[in-house]
């Protein structure tokens, strides 16, 4: 074998060798996916879950993101745990469209045994405020209705119709990330709920969800503040 | 000694620059950019959800394992009775009992392998305290099931009646889990049954709809 076959030889294996290390150990976290949400379950002392879910929800700068992951902060109504899960949810996203440069919306998603429906609204107002989400099932309907709120001015008011299961069966307040994604202090306070009749309350017992890679400080029944370490 | 080195440097290299193209460095200090798009409206309708999207927390992450005598006392507390099947198909066994009470929400776990992780068990059966008066009674769900399945009612969705009590069947529900859909696959045998003031969930991963039916005809009150 002459010199110059050998030398091509051996460079054909040593890229073999490393590509695999490559593709093996990859380096860092900034290949893998995974997906992982943290926050508050509600708890009461009801035998029932209330129709209505709301909270207001500051999510600051995203310290780490990348094309293709995302960040959601968000309120939601559980509609069955078995199927993993019907829900309906309604929150902010932040959404990497390049290594930290990421784009924001509302979102609300509605996931039962139909269909999986998601809508995105974006908004030329500042991605830093405080806004309100509220998710709520419409009485003697099949249907669920979410809201953002800032102030007194309601930015998003959308129905998703025919759901089924549509009966409440639990409430949660999380963020849900994939992995790499790095968040700043999220910041949810007045967690309310409220039945058809009455007026609304705030959440007085939760179930802390915790996840590694999370951090939540954990402020009363109804306000926590949550990060990624 | 450098016809072995020269083609690894030139190996190594290769790697090198290839990788620099594909992957961003982790250590950029620049701040995240953020870019609003005012006007910006998507919807999108799908009939499974995307594969790695699961914002909600699972059960067993809000709910704690207990006895199922805890479970029969939790329910006894507030007037209900626990039914069970008395009769198990393919030698499935009890394995597990989650509870969240308050709301409440719970899970009979069931399976040949004592798997506990309602995930990953051959047949869960939910309970919910949704009576069917608050779907409206049985015609009223029958005339929403009707609504929203279309074409499908009659044949994925199907009714009936077994022991008195109102069941629906869904021969082909959506289910996400990545645990579950590596198992089992993304779709399953769900089967709704109201007794008195309790809605059952029958998740199936293994049983047939028969099974299921002579499942549910073996109901029996459980004693407290």
């Amino acid at each position: 074998m002459s010199a110059t076959a050998r030398c091509l030889r051996d460079y054909l294996l040593y890229l073999s060798i490393l590509s695999l290390t490559l593709i093996t150990f990859p380096i860092g976290a900034t290949t893998t996916s995974s997906d992982a949400q943290a926050g508050y379950a509600f708890k009461n002392e009801e035998w029932a879950a209330p129709p209505l879910t709301a909270g207001n929800i500051t999510v600051p700068k995203m310290e780490e993101i990348y094309e293709g992951y995302d960040c959601i902060a968000f309120m939601a109504i559980v509609l069955d745990y078995a199927n993993y899960y019907y829900y309906v949810l309604c929150g902010y996203e932040a959404y990497g469209i390049d290594w930290n440069e990421y784009t924001w919306y509302f979102i609300a998603i509605c996931n039962d045994a139909i269909s999986f429906r998601r809508v995105r609204w974006g908004f030329a107002i500042d991605p830093f405020a405080t806004y309100r989400y509220t998710v709520c099932h419409i009485y003697r309907s099949n249907d669920y209705q979410v809201l953002v709120e800032a102030g007194v001015n309601t930015l998003v008011n959308y129905r998703f119709n025919d759901l089924s299961p549509y009966i409440q069966v639990d409430h949660q307040a999380m963020v849900r990330i994939n992995a790499p994604v790095k968040t700043g202090l999220i910041h949810f306070e007045d967690l309310t709920y409220r039945g058809y009749r009455g007026y609304a309350h705030n959440w007085y017992t939760h179930i802390k969800v915790p996840y590694p890679g999370f951090v939540i400080d954990e402020r009363g029944d109804y306000e926590f503040y949550i990060r990624t370490d | 000694m450098s016809h072995k080195v020269i083609p690894f440097i030139s190996a190594l290299l290769t790697v090198v620059f290839l990788f620099a193209f594909t992957v961003p460095l982790k250590a950029s200090p620049s701040p995240a950019k953020v870019i609003s798009s005012p006007g910006y409206f998507e919807e999108t309708i799908q009939e499974l959800p995307p594969p790695d999207f699961h914002p909600i927390a699972d059960f067993t992450r809000v709910a704690e394992r207990v006895s199922l005598q805890e479970l029969i006392n939790y329910m006894a507390e507030h007037g209900m009775t626990l039914y069970l099947p008395t009769q198990l198909p393919n030698g499935l066994k009890l394995t597990a009992v989650w509870l969240k009470d308050g709301p409440f929400v719970a899970m009979i776990v069931y399976d040949r392998h004592a798997e506990t992780d309602p995930y990953l068990a051959e047949l869960v059966i939910e309970l919910y305290p949704t009576p069917l008066t608050a779907y409206g009674g049985r015609s009223e769900l029958e005339k929403h099931l009707k609504e929203v399945y279309g074409d499908e009612y009659g044949k994925r969705i199907k009714t009936l009646e077994v022991n008195g009590w109102f069941v629906v069947i869904d021969e082909k529900a959506p289910c996400g889990a990545p645990r579950t859909v590596e198992k089992f696959g993304p779709y399953v045998l769900y089967v709704r049954v109201w007794i008195e003031e309790v809605e059952y969930r029958i998740v199936a991963h293994t049983l047939t709809v028969e099974e299921v039916v002579q499942l549910i005809q073996n109901m029996k009150p459980t004693e407290a």
